[in-house]
Order: C-alpha cells, then sequence, then structure tokens
C-alpha cells in the first residue's frame, strides 16, 4: 500500500489540475457564442458537404471478415517466432489452425459473403 | 511437455469441434434438415464415447497441454452435463427452427461450438484458458439469441446480450488480472499454493473476488446481474433460450465453483467472500421467486425461475465455502449437492421448455392464459410439462425434490441455517407460479376443443426428458456416488501436496 501512495498522490493532483484549468477558463475566458461556433467539430469554415454519407453494408460485411481473419493471421506471427523451437510440433499446430480457418473460409464463401452483387 | 497422451484427455473437445465443422461443411451442401440433425446427434456419439472411455479408466486427477487442461472427475461429471444439453437441443430445436428459422445448419453449428466451450470452461485450470473458453461458449449464443432475422424483439436481444456479455467479460478479467497480479501465476494450482500464505484483511484479494463473482453473476443470471435474463430470454428463439437457460448457467457455475474452490480463494480471506455470495444469493432468491409469480409471458416467467434456481445453487456454493478451512470432505459435501442440483436443473428445464415450445407452437402464443385446459387437447404434453414444472417446484415425486433436499441438508449441517430458512419460504412461492401454470392447464376451460399433435421430434425431446427425470428420481445414489467424489477431487489437488 506504501508503495502506491505516491501515485495516488498524482492521480488527486492531475485530476485537480485538470478541473482547476477548466474551472478558471470558464470564468476568466471571453464569451461571444454563435450558431457556427456552437456547432460540434467547428472549424470556422462552413462545411461544403453533408458528413453524413450513406455506404452499402456489403462493406459493412466485408470488413467485418477481414478483421475476423485478419486477428487470426495476427496469431501466426508468435507461432513464426518460437517456430525454431517448437520444430514439429509448432507446424503441425499451424496446419490444425490453418484447417479449421479454411473451413470457416470456404464457409463463408459458398454462402456468397464475398460476392458483391 | 505435449504428450499424444494430452489428445486423447482433449479428445471429448477436438472431437465436438470436428463434429461441428462436419455440421458446417454439411450445411453448405443440403439444405435438408433432417440430414444436419441426424449428422449433429449421431455424431455426438464420438465425444460421449470418449467422455465415457475417460470415466471408465479413471484413475485419478490428470493435467495435460501444459496444466492447461485438467481432467478429473468434476470436469467429466460436467462433460456427461453439457453432452446431455447438446443432445437435447438438437432434438427439442428441430421443428421450432423449421417453422421459424431459415438458418437451421448455423442453429447446429453455433449450438456445437458452444458446447464445446462450456466443456472446457469446466475442464480448465488456468485463467486465460477460461476465459477463452467462456467467450467460445458466448459468442455462439449471442448469434444464437438474433437468429429470428425478422423479429425486432430478437435482435434487441441479441444486442443486449453482446453489450452485457462485453462488459461482464471486461469486469471478469479485471478480477484474473489481480489474481495474477497477486500471485504471478494464472495456473490456478500454482494460485491455491500462494494462496496458502496469505493471510486475512488483504483488501486486493476481496476486489478480485469481488469482481469475479460479478463477472461470472451475468453468466449465472445472478441478482444484481440479473436484468438481461428476462428479456433476453423473450426475445430470443425458444430453444436458444433453453439452451441460455441451461448451458450457460451450468458453465458459469461450472468455472466459478472451479476458481473459487479449486483456486484455493477459500484459503485467504473467507468472511467477506461469504458474506458477498450470500447477499448475492439471498437477493437472487428473493427476487427470482416473487418476479417470477407475477409474470404473463411464459417465457418471461421461466427466465425469472431461473434465476430463482440459480439461488438455490449459490446457496450450496456459500455453504461449501462455509466449511472449506475446517473440513474438507464435509465442505465437498455442498459441491456435490450443487452438481446433483445442476444435472436435474438441466433435465427438468429442458423438459420443461420442450414442452413450452411445443405447446406454443401448437398453440401460437406464449401467454400462460394461452395455456388453458390444454388437458383436454394434448394429454401427453401436458403430463410430461407437469411433470418437470413439479420437479422444479420442488414437490416430491420427483427428483427436483431430492435435489432441493440435499442443497438444504448440505447448508444446513455446514452452519449456514439462515439461508436454508430464506430458501425454503421462496421455494413455497414458487410452487405459487410453477402450480398456477399446472392449475391453468388441466382445469380451466380450454379455448378450442381440436386436438393438439405435436411433431414427432418435440414428443420424443419431452417423453425423454420427462423419462430421465423418472430416473433420476430412481437412481439419485447412483448420481450422488458420482458427484461426491467429482465434488471431492476440487480439493483433491491440494490435499496431494
Amino acid at each position: 500500500m506504501e508503495t502506491a501512495l505516491p501515485v495516488f498522490i498524482y492521480v488527486t493532483l492531475a485530476i485537480l489540475f485538470g478541473l482547476l484549468v477548466m474551472a478558471v477558463t470558464g470564468f476568466l475566458g471571453p464569451k461571444k457564442p454563435s450558431p457556427e461556433k456552437l456547432a460540434p467539430y467547428e472549424c470556422g469554415i462552413q462545411e461544403i458537404a453533408a458528413p453524413k454519407r450513406r455506404f452499402p453494408v456489403k462493406y459493412l460485411l466485408t470488413g467485418m471478415l477481414f478483421i475476423a481473419f485478419d486477428i487470426e493471421i495476427v496469431s501466426f506471427y508468435p507461432l513464426a517466432i518460437l517456430l525454431h523451437q517448437l520444430k514439429l510440433f509448432g507446424l503441425l499446430e499451424l496446419l490444425v489452425f490453418m484447417a479449421v480457418l479454411m473451413v470457416g473460409y470456404v464457409y463463408v464463401w459458398r454462402k456468397g459473403a464475398f460476392t458483391w452483387e | 511437455m505435449f504428450q499424444l497422451s494430452d489428445l486423447y484427455l482433449l479428445a471429448p473437445e477436438i472431437s465436438l469441434v470436428l463434429l461441428a465443422l462436419v455440421v458446417m461443411v454439411i450445411d453448405l451442401f443440403t439444405k435438408r434438415r433432417i440430414v444436419i440433425a441426424t449428422v449433429s446427434l449421431v455424431g455426438l456419439i464420438v465425444p460421449v464415447g470418449f467422455v465415457i472411455a475417460q470415466a471408465v479408466t479413471y484413475t485419478g486427477p490428470r493435467t495435460a497441454l501444459f496444466r492447461m487442461l485438467v481432467v478429473d472427475q468434476y470436469s467429466l461429471f460436467f462433460r456427461v452435463i453439457f453432452l446431455i444439453i447438446a443432445a437435447f437441443m438438437v432434438l427439442a430445436s428441430y421443428n421450432y427452427l423449421g417453422k421459424y428459422i431459415k438458418a437451421e445448419g448455423e442453429f447446429y453449428v453455433l449450438m456445437l461450438f458452444s458446447v464445446v466451450g462450456m466443456m472446457l470452461m469446466a475442464s480448465t485450470g488456468e485463467l486465460i484458458s477460461i476465459y477463452i473458453a467462456l467467450e467460445l461458449t458466448s459468442f455462439p449464443l449471442y448469434a444464437m439469441a438474433g437468429l429470428l432475422r425478422s423479429s425486432t424483439k430478437s435482435s434487441e436481444a441479441a444486442l443486449k446480450y453482446v453489450l452485457l456479455g462485453a462488459m461482464s467479460s471486461a469486469i471478469l478479467l479485471y478480477g484474473f488480472a489481480l489474481l495474477y497480479g497477486l500471485t504471478g501465476t494464472t495456473d490456478l494450482q500454482g494460485i491455491a499454493q500462494s494462496f496458502k500464505s496469505f493471510g486475512n484483511g488483504n483488501l486486493m484479494v476481496i476486489v478480485a473476488d469481488v469482481l469475479i463473482i460479478a463477472g461470472f453473476g451475468f453468466k449465472i443470471s445472478a441478482v444484481p446481474f440479473h436484468m438481461w435474463a428476462p428479456d433476453i430470454y423473450e426475445g430470443a428463439p425458444t430453444p436458444a433460450t433453453a439452451f441460455f437457460s441451461v448451458g450457460s448457467k451450468a458453465a458459469g457455475f461450472a468455472a466459478l465453483i472451479r476458481i473459487l474452490v479449486y483456486g484455493g480463494l477459500w484459503q485467504a480471506d473467507l468472511t467477506p467472500l461469504i458474506v458477498v455470495l450470500g447477499v448475492v444469493a439471498v437477493l437472487t432468491l428473493i427476487l427470482g421467486n416473487f418476479a417470477a409469480a407475477v409474470q404473463t409471458n411464459i417465457k418471461r416467467m421461466m427466465a425469472y425461475s431461473s434465476i430463482a434456481q440459480a439461488g438455490y445453487i449459490l446457496v450450496g456454493v456459500v455453504a461449501t465455502l462455509t466449511m472449506s478451512q475446517k473440513n474438507h470432505t464435509a465442505a465437498s459435501s455442498g459441491i456435490a449437492a450443487v452438481l446433483f442440483f445442476i444435472l436435474v436443473y438441466v433435465v427438468t428445464n429442458l423438459g420443461a421448455f420442450s414442452g413450452i415450445i411445443a405447446l406454443s407452437n401448437l398453440t401460437g402464443g406464449e401467454k400462460i392464459e394461452d395455456f388453458r385446459g390444454l388437458w383436454h387437447r394434448s394429454p401427453l404434453l401436458t403430463v410430461c410439462t407437469s411433470l418437470c414444472l413439479l420437479s422444479l417446484a420442488g414437490i416430491p415425486p420427483v427428483a427436483g425434490f431430492f435435489s432441493k433436499v440435499f442443497i438444504f441438508t448440505a447448508a444446513w449441517q455446514l452452519g449456514q441455517p439462515w439461508l436454508v430458512i430464506i430458501a425454503l419460504l421462496c421455494s413455497i412461492v414458487s410452487i405459487v407460479y410453477y402450480g398456477r401454470i399446472i392449475k391453468v392447464m388441466f382445469f380451466d376451460a380450454p379455448r378450442k376443443e381440436e386436438r393438439l399433435v405435436a411433431p414427432i421430434s418435440l414428443s420424443t425431446t419431452i417423453t425423454l426428458a420427462t423419462a430421465a427425470l423418472l430416473v433420476l428420481t430412481v437412481i439419485v445414489t447412483v448420481v450422488l456416488d458420482a458427484a461426491n467424489p467429482a465434488a471431492l477431487s476440487l480439493f483433491a489437488s491440494l490435499l496431494g501436496k
């Protein structure tokens, strides 16, 4: 507990300082609000196009599948680093992993998740 | 190091994963539900065979895969329970899927993957594996909740489930992280060893305990973490609801008890842990039972009823923890009662749910009043459903009575008389709402006269479940002979050293 005491003091001071700065700026700063200034993400220039744009749901599906496979591929990296130590066991493990992945790949393919039209 | 025998110990899970993959591939090439269901059901023989083989040749607890996998009597007991659930689910969902859900193959695949996760939750002795098993259990459940694609309630259920599941996982991980920080290992046996030297009054231990209980509290739908249950149970497809109410709950308890008892958390600072769990148990009992009594939708009622049942199980867990420091053999009687209770609860609830699926399919409604006079229209279904409900209420002739008696006597003997009294009072309340459905089905005037004929798969399921219930009633001692060593095996690893 004693070792954590400086951390607690530090966190408390940080929070207090943040509150203080907010209070001081709110108190001292000049306020001349206008509708443009109050708009979210205001930067002083009028927007040239509506930021809300529609995009096809199909893209969402592809994106989701990409994340799934992407993260699975990431798990190859630690294996690649340790492959010299793991030898045949590691290689077999990789193949099993790939096989399970492939079933999923074939599944989404056959279900037509990759066809755009 | 890795050995081939490790693969044998993991064989039930491996074969179940393979089965799920096979079902997935078959789903690509055929649209015939009967093929998919048959393959799933017949394929279950392989993991069942492996579990039986492991149980028959059992010589003592074994660990495998760098001590991540623990195969003791406790894990074997739960593996059997989860395989029973899988088999019942294939049968019970068959007709419902054809009627309401377009994606039949997906349902089976998700269900099988989830069962793999449940089996692993009961048989891992390491925090990270427990977490991965938990997620493997949960992710398919989220998808299953949303399988009724045209129903907004179902989508809402799925979304709520995902969000609450993510939050509970985060809380649980905080608890795991604190445990790791305290002991320097994620191995439960290692944690148990290092907790031997912990004195009382360590704040971090209490915080870790509370976080872990809160995290699993969501999975077992214990009050105050129960809010999701009624909404999700109501919105999800009914077979998925049945699966949540038994599978997710049993797996949550399996992992919670594994961590609390096998992980040796009872060695350090037990009193706050007992107080926290005791309060959770009491709240769960009271809220579950009283809220169930005022429901009009039968799925919501079953949701609150399953919350109440979690309360009884928690009473057993608290009782075990109370005695765990003094007498391991006596303390394990609480866990044995819990194991028996969970087995009976699984069978009973699956039976009651298949009855509800069948009856609401036939009558087209999920309100309790839709069930009026079903005795005249479908006697077999009504009798079986009523038996299951009676068992849930704990009325003498059926197994549910014994499971409650075991929990209560164990808790009484282990020194928690107040919990027993509260639980008893609550179970009197439970007779009211279970009895109301039975009364509506038997004595109220039917809406229509025409006979209802349940599809063969559903009537088989419910007859099987009721038969299993009656068999369980007869072979109580046999099951206890399996449950007692299973409970003791959780303590064995600590006593051996």
